[in-house]
């Protein structure tokens, strides 16, 4: 069986994060990135699915700058047990779901996978859609915010999928794809061995037609600093104050 | 260590490096530089050393920041150092997880299952775990960079073959034991025997070790004692592999201590032990130089420790300078907290510098960076300790209770300057090993003095300076025009520091040895010498990647109130040369020491 999980590099969730001088992205100098951590999550356990089962190659697939920070995260997913990765070279991350979901396709098309990985959404911009248009674009069924380990039978793939206010059970043949939310494992520990045989493993870059994206950033705005709180008086004599400020200032009435 | 070993131990890492392993010397063919400081004492600016900066490469880096990330959320996750220190003990479950990680084989050869790690990724993977809990880091450099160290240095590929497997995977421990009752620095006056059993296949080893760190656990034991023998070759001391299951071997009882008091520290006593033949690392009678050559590396893990250690203290500092107020402003805006954030800062960017500048000079295998090391240990484990004791000044009160971490931090910061070499040993270490090279030159004068005639032009040179000038570098071309000013003290006292070893061989002859007062100051001058250059190299470095100066500002805002710090220091050793009151201080302690104490009244 070939697994595929697309992971995206995003910042360090640690980072401060500080705006370009463009005013639209974020600005990556001195950024750590890491892979996003449901991206993780979907590598950890296609590495599981791997340690069961005879005869399973899991690779990864990113979309970003041909630059050491993304290596890194590569290395990262090769550390964790992926046999190889593929780099679709992109100037940046920040394209549309759309975009960045048909360069995807293109690459994942040639490795033509049983099983497609995704994490359910990547925590930096959180859109949430590129593992439905990627697996659309591919024509495979897919199972969406899969909660707890697939039931992998020979021929079919059984998933459990929290949707609101319920469960779906959801079943398809292969090949197919699945979405995966947080609970689904844990990362496990990773020791400086398997660091070592990551540098080892291959990395593919490619390059990628990509087209013009129809969405795009206007402005990015870092959250205004909150401000102490304030007492402004004591006793029932304080409140026609407080109201005044809640009213006023703190526009909340 | 006493002075004489000082010299000694000088003496063993110029043979080494005269000899550098026929590996390096194949591979290299050229004749190895020299080191840095020891061309310093000449006067000679040997910067081919230090610059460029060293750089891990791509792969190496990558893999270090994986890695360090990794053991970082360990220890994050999994130590408690608080507790470690209140039940005075370690986990199981803590060691097993660093040995899961694969702490235990950084050190170990690939062919043994290790990783075999460079300097410069052990002494950042060792900085992390300080910042959790210092008995940890401790006990495991214990077992790393001294334990295991002749093994890896010295050891045969059948002790290899036999220890390797338990040690690699944390199930031996491993215990570095040198000191004893009657002898600490001066290592030399060991007593632990070993005599030849009549059969010939063992030696039989009677003596009693003390403060063996790791010893109430350990199972491998690197222990030294003195051949019973009439053979020259044989004396001295011999470096031995004793196990644990060996019959007469027996652990003292746990020692209590000020700090780190989660790692173990006792006795190690040997009685009639048997240590087969086999057991022995290295050559016969050649433990002085082996231990010496351990400590060398492991007083650069230490320095690693302390430069990693102390980036939780400034955390710490800093923020709770910049969220307590005090007269209705955060502590941070005062000038005198201000002062010490700045000044922590400073000395952590001037350790780090120096750590990993010598950590480069270590990967390289073919340089004498053993007075780089001792400079590295004494100059980072002062620094730490006047970090954390600050720290401790900032959280005012708080810093004196055990509810915070600083009290405990500050009790295991104080031995750093007393193990591996204490910092006055070093320092005379650094400035007799600096002298001996300068002393190699004067005993060519000595010769020339012999033989006048042949050499009056060797002398005359030497008199009008011309001997110097015509084979010492006296500038410094490769750092950047940016950095001329801070290059410029460097270049001024390198030649400064030359002239007071010259000065001093010259008034002093073979005295010198027993001139601590000046010998201090020497090494001080040494110290300042080599972290300010580890600085200038490393800010050049970073122009030279193509970074701006303005890219640079907080480096070069670093370097330059370090350059400020170091060249008061280097004024003031060098002029208290000449201007001090060391007869006075000879004196006033010749007082106290007659009078058993303090010698006047109480004033009334
Ligand atoms: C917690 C702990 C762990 C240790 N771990 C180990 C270990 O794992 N293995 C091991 O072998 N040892 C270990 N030691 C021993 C340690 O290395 C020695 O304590 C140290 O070398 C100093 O020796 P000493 O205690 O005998 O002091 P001394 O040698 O008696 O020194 C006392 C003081 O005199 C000064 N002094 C001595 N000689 C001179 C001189 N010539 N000129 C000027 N000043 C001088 C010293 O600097 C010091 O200030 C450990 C000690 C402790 C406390």
């Amino acid at each position: 069986m070939k697994i595929v999980v697309c992971v995206k590099r995003v910042p360090d969730t640690a980072t401060k994060i500080k705006v370009g001088a463009e005013g639209n992205v974020i600005d990556t100098k001195d950024v750590e990135f890491i892979p996003s951590p449901y991206d993780e999550l979907a590598v950890e356990y296609a590495v599981r699915i791997q340690e069961n089962q005879s005869d399973v190659e899991v690779v990864i697939v990113t979309l970003g700058p041909a630059e050491a920070s993304t290596e890194k995260v590569l290395r990262r997913c090769l550390a964790i047990g992926a046999n190889r990765a593929i780099l679709i070279e992109s100037a940046g991350t920040d394209h549309d779901p759309y975009v960045i979901a048909s360069a995807l396709a293109n690459t994942i098309k040639e490795e033509s996978p049983d099983l497609l990985l995704f994490g359910i959404q990547a925590i930096d911009d959180d859109y949430g859609q590129v593992s439905s248009i990627t697996s659309a674009l591919l024509d495979m069924p897919l199972l969406w915010g899969v909660s707890e380990p697939l039931e992998l039978g020979g021929s079919t793939v059984k998933g459990r999928c929290e949707v609101d206010g319920g469960v779906e059970i959801l079943e398809s043949s292969f090949p197919c794809a699945a979405s995966i939310k947080g609970s689904i494992t844990d990362i496990r520990m990773c020791p400086l061995i398997k660091i070592r045989r990551a540098s080892k493993k291959e990395i593919k870059n490619v390059s990628a037609q990509l087209e013009d994206s129809a969405l795009s950033v206007e402005k990015l705005e870092l959250p205004a600093e909150r401000v102490g709180g304030r007492i402004v008086g004591q006793g029932a004599d304080a409140v026609p104050e407080l109201f005044r400020l809640l009213r006023e200032e703190a526009k909340v009435l | 260590m006493t002075t004489a070993n000082c010299i000694e131990e000088s003496k063993k890492n110029q043979e080494n490096h005269e000899n550098p392993s026929e590996k390096t010397e194949k591979k290299t063919k050229k004749k190895a530089p020299f080191s840095f400081m020891k061309s310093a004492f000449a006067g000679d600016i040997a910067e081919e050393i230090i610059f460029p900066y060293p750089q891990q490469s791509k792969e190496e880096k990558e893999e270090t920041q994986l890695f360090l990330k990794e053991l970082d959320k360990f220890c994050r996750e999994n130590i408690d150092g608080a507790q470690i220190d209140l039940d005075a003990k370690i986990p199981p479950e803590v060691i097993q997880g660093l040995a899961d990680l694969g702490v235990f084989g950084l050190t170990v050869p690939e062919e043994y299952d290790g990783l075999d790690v460079s300097y410069t990724f052990f002494c950042q993977a060792i900085g992390i775990i300080p910042r959790y809990c210092a008995s940890l880091a401790a006990t495991v450099v214990a077992h790393l960079s001294i334990g295991t160290k002749a093994l890896y240095m010295f050891g045969t590929e059948d002790q290899k073959k036999r220890y390797y497997p338990k040690l690699v995977t944390g199930e031996w421990i491993a215990a570095f034991s040198l000191t004893e009752p009657q002898a600490g620095s001066d290592a030399s006056g060991i007593k632990t025997s070993a005599k030849l059993s009549e059969d010939g296949k063992h030696y039989v080893l009677s003596g009693e070790k003390i403060y063996v760190t790791n010893g109430g656990f350990a199972s491998f034991f690197t222990v030294f004692a003195k051949i019973n023998s009439g053979d020259e070759e044989e004396k001295g001391f011999t470096a031995f592999i004793v196990t644990k299951d060996m019959h007469g071997v027996s652990i003292g009882k746990e020692e209590k201590k000020l700090g780190l008091k989660g790692s173990s520290t006792t006795p190690l006593l040997l009685d009639n032990v048997k240590v087969p033949v086999d057991n022995i690392l290295g050559q016969k009678g050649k433990g002085f130089k082996i231990a010496m050559e351990v400590l060398n590396t492991g007083r650069l893990g230490l320095g690693g420790i302390c430069a990693g250690g102390v980036k939780k203290a400034i955390e710490g500092s800093v923020q709770y300078a910049t969220q307590r107020r005090q007269f209705g402003m955060s502590l941070s805006e005062f000038g005198l907290i201000q002062k010490k954030i700045a000044r922590m800062g400073v000395l952590t960017f001037a350790m780090d510098s120096a750590v990993y500048l010598t950590a480069g000079l270590a990967d390289r295998k073919d340089i004498d960076f053993s007075v780089e090391s001792a400079i590295c240990k004494v100059f980072t484990t002062e620094c730490a300790w006047e970090i954390i004791n600050e720290t401790v000044q900032i959280f005012g009160g708080s810093g004196f209770i055990a509810d915070y971490p600083y009290e405990r931090a500050l009790r295991d910061a104080r031995i750093t300057m007393i193990f591996e070499g204490t910092n006055e040993i070093l320092r005379l270490f650094i400035a007799l090993a600096g002298m001996r090279n300068v002393g190699e030159y004067f005993k060519k004068l000595g010769q020339a003095i012999n033989q006048p005639l042949q050499s009056l032009g060797f002398l005359y040179e030497y008199f009008s300076g011309q001997v110097i000038s015509s084979f010492v570098k006296e500038k410094i071309n490769n750092a950047s025009a940016q950095l001329s000013s801070e290059a410029a003290i460097v270049q001024k006292y390198i030649p400064l520091l030359n002239q007071a070893v010259e000065k001093s061989i010259r008034t002093h002859k073979k005295e010198v040895i027993h001139q601590q007062f000046i010998l201090e100051r020497v090494a001080n001058m040494a110290i300042s010498i080599y972290t300010l250059a580890a600085c200038i190299s490393r800010v050049d470095s970073s122009l030279r990647q193509g970074k701006t100066e303005a890219d640079l500002d907080q480096e070069f805002t670093m370097l330059k109130t370090y350059a400020f710090i170091a060249e008061a220091s280097l004024q003031e050793n060098y002029q208290s040369l000449t201007n001090n009151c060391d007869k006075e201080i000879q004196k006033v302690s010749a007082f106290l020491c007659a009078a058993e104490g303090y010698p006047l009244p109480d004033v009334i």
